[in-house]
This record gives C-alpha cells, structure tokens and sequence, in this order.
C-alpha cells in the first residue's frame, strides 16, 4: 500500500494498481501523470480523480453518459492506439466538473471527456471534433429550466 | 515566431511529416489544409486554450467533501420530479 498526501482528504491510501497513469496529463496540468480515481459509492456516477503529485489537484468528475443518455462521440483510432484500448469494455469514460459556489449550477465538459483504459490504467483526456458539444454543459438543465435563470 | 507569406495553392512542411496548405483565401478567411500522421492532434487553438482554461477553473473551485453525496441528491430528486411530470 502506498500513501498519498491530498488537501482535501488528507492522507489516503491506495495500491499501486490503483494509479492511473496520464502520458499527457490532463490539458493545463501536463505535469500530473499519475492520477487516484476515488469512488465513495460504487454505484454513484461520481468521483474524484486526484493527482498524486499535487496534493491539492482534485477533479470532481462525472460518468456523462449518466446525466446525458444521448451522448456519443468516436474515439479516433489513434488514441485506441495510445491507451492500448482493444475492447469498448476496456474503455471508461468520464467528464471534469466545473462547481460553483452554488453546486446546483454545476457544469459538465461534454466537449474534452477523459478516456481511461481500465485494465491497462492508462488515460487520457480529449477533445471531441464533434462540435455540438460544449465545454460547458449544466448538469442539471431542469432546474434553470424551472426557475428561469 | 517563424511568418512565411504564402498564397492560396502554396504549402509548408514541419518537420517531415507535417504539411500545412493554403486552399482558399475568402475574405478575411483563410481556408487550410493539413496532412499530418495519425497520432498528431490538430486543433483550434481557441478550443484548446478554452479547455485548459475549464479544467483549471474546475481545479480551484472550492467544494466540500460531501460534494458528491450533493450532486447525486440532487440527480435523484430531479429524477423523481420528472418521472411525477410523465
């Protein structure tokens, strides 16, 4: 077992076949290359992906598909070839959330998902061509919708 | 910086895999053409930088550690509303 320091939860520790490992880091933290995904509830949707590098590097992310039933994208060839991803089985995706004070405007990045192969541990994150999705999606479009914002 | 004058049906190589092409200048549009290998990424750069931008906003945002507990509450409740609308 090894131990990682994190501002937000403080000592945590995790195996090493655990680490997800980020060639590329993620975009705006190239430097980052080894990741912890933590999921409290198996069967939530929602996770943290912390750095083990920074201490204080924690994304709240989130499985798209689950808040977007009809999202879709392709994974171009080339990065099948970089994450080593040989089945859709083997392909893990999630979102980086962006949280505001008021946690209820929370927006999702549909256009730059996070690849994770799961069983080689290796990730990356995208940018989708399909420009139909925004960096800036709300995670919950109903409640505006409601209280017309 | 390296600025080359091109016109439209002229090129430029980077490295030796890289090929940067002037098709059409419409306007103050300039219309180009790239052939790269595979594994090279071609982006707008606005789209690039925006992302680094989100994902270094997203990393400063304070949240507390019941965030996640929050956010599923809140899934679940509109959940529930909608299926009350149906």
């Amino acid at each position: 077992m090894s131990i990682v320091q994190t501002t937000r939860f403080g000592e945590i520790e995790f195996k090493d076949d655990e680490l997800i490992y980020f060639p590329k880091g993620v975009l705006g933290f190239e430097d980052d290359t080894n990741f912890l995904l933590i999921k409290p509830d198996q069967e939530n949707p929602l996770a943290f992906l912390q750095s083990i590098t920074t201490p204080e590097l924690t994304f709240v992310v989130a499985e798209p598909f689950s808040f977007y039933q009809d999202y879709e994208f392709d994974i171009a060839e080339s990065v099948k070839e970089e994450l080593e991803i040989e089945e859709i089985i083997d392909v893990a995706v999630w979102s980086i959330l962006t949280i505001p004070e008021d946690f209820h405007k929370a927006t999702i990045n549909l256009l730059a998902p996070i690849i994770i192969n799961v069983n080689k541990r290796i990730a990356r994150q995208i940018i989708l061509n399909e420009s139909k999705y925004s960096i800036k999606t709300l995670l919950y479009p109903q409640i505006s919708a409601k209280g017309g914002e | 910086m390296l600025v080359l004058t091109r016109k439209k049906g002229e090129a430029i190589i980077i490295g030796q895999d890289i090929e940067l092409m002037v098709v059409a200048v419409e306007g103050d549009q300039v219309k180009l053409g790239i052939n790269a290998p595979k594994n090279i990424e071609i982006h707008r750069k606005e789209v690039f930088l925006t992302i680094q931008e989100e994902n270094r906003l997203a990393a400063k945002q304070q949240f507390s550690k019941d965030i996640l507990e929050m956010l599923m509450e809140q899934r679940n409740d509109n959940e529930i509303n909608d299926k009350d609308m149906k």
